[in-house]
């Protein structure tokens, strides 16, 4: 059964409808704000008020767009706004190492240092940049569904996506990472 | 997920930014599955569940209907005609100097009214009621078109709408709350704790 099928049930009253829409797109969801906001309280805050912000507004989704698309840009919005009040306080983003490891499934123990060194360095990019690098190269979202989302135009996403590509590099990079 | 050669293959819509063997090698772990907390899910389906969505727009149980979203001209003009007509009172919960003080605990009694000609079913939901519409139904007035209710609200900033007859309105006399979703109209209270 596809997303828009599952819409129809939770429209029609259905909650084990909306508990596999959760189910489909909670771990994307879960991934990319735990990136961005480098911290799995905060992601969790930031998933769950973006499921129950779409079940509430459900009636607005167009099937034109795909699910994932709409999920993403109500959450996108939510982590701005997380990291809108925190900058009030901190101006940086809080790297919880643990968190942000714990984020993916452990796959073997030797990267787990590489993974930490990819914490810190996307914790290190501007927000702008962070946000259109995850969407471009671990979310694998096209362009215009990233213009669709973020309200940023095409061109100047391209930009912050090579941006954070050569900082992320070079990050890695001194830290025994690359090549050379 | 089977991985076979530690090589991350290039997405599709990839215009050309190569990354490192060493960049790829860390996007591709970062894209390993998520993992989801029981208690998490539990606790989004739940709240989910109390919260009832709002029908389809355009596709009300009432097609016959022709609901429109009033204009602040109109909210404006009820309210003139109202306050003539002797209902008394204030209408719009910003309507300035008309409001009652706040108690002792910031604690103000609001009233939220909307022109809506033909409803059958209006509420107001918002971040004070957990978005459900069955929480708080507004009054009619008797004259077809005006709904008004009075609710007790904490000094501060909310975010609300109208769901009449199942379709979320925005309060065309208000400011759009500056956190809009994408398509969810949401307006913006403050409540004033003075």
């Amino acid at each position: 059964m596809d997303d828009v099928d599952l819409v129809r049930l939770v429209l029609e009253g259905d909650g084990r409808a909306f508990t596999t829409l959760v189910d489909r797109h909670a771990p994307a969801c879960l991934r990319y704000a735990t990136r961005m906001l480098g911290s799995r309280d905060d992601a969790e805050d930031a998933a769950q008020e973006t499921f129950l912000r779409a079940h509430r507004a459900i009636a607005m989704y167009d099937p034109r767009t795909p699910l994932r698309t709409w999920l993403f840009a109500i959450l996108i919005n939510r982590c701005r706004t997380t990291l809108l009040h925190r900058s009030r306080r901190l101006r940086r983003v809080v790297i919880d190492n643990g968190a942000v490891t714990q984020a993916v499934q452990p796959s073997d123990d030797l990267a787990l240092q590489l993974r930490e060194d990819i914490a810190r360095a996307l914790a290190g990019l501007d927000s702008d940049q962070r946000e259109a690098f995850l969407l471009k190269h671990v979310e694998q979202l096209s362009y215009d569904e990233m213009a669709t989302i973020t309200g940023v135009g095409v061109s100047a996403l391209k930009m912050r996506v090579k941006r954070a590509c050569t900082r992320l590099q070079g990050i890695l990079k001194e830290n025994g990472h690359g090549g050379d | 997920m089977a991985e076979t050669d530690g090589r991350f293959p290039a997405p599709p819509h990839d215009d050309g930014n190569d990354l490192s063997p060493e960049l790829r090698d860390a996007v591709r772990r970062m894209r390993a599955g998520s993992f989801v907390r029981a208690d998490w899910r539990a606790l989004v389906a739940q709240s989910a569940v109390r919260v009832v969505p709002a029908r389809p727009l355009g596709r009300s149980a009432h097609p016959a209907r022709s609901w429109i979203v009033a204009t602040p001209m109109l909210v404006a003009a009820s309210l003139v005609l109202l306050l003539a007509g002797g209902a008394g009172g204030w209408l719009l919960s910003r309507r300035a100097g008309s409001t009652p003080p706040a108690d002792a605990r910031g604690v103000r009694t609001t009233r939220f009214a909307l022109v809506a000609p033909g409803a059958s079913r209006v509420a107001v939901v918002g971040d004070f009621n957990e978005w459900n519409p069955l929480r708080n139904p507004m009054q009619s007035l008797g004259d077809g078109r005006t709904w008004i209710l009075d609710m007790p609200l904490v000094a501060g900033r909310h975010t609300y709408a109208f769901v009449v007859d199942g379709d979320l309105r925005a309060d065309p006399a208000a400011p759009r709350a500056s956190d809009d979703d994408f398509g969810v109209p949401n307006s913006m209270l403050l409540v004033s704790a003075q």
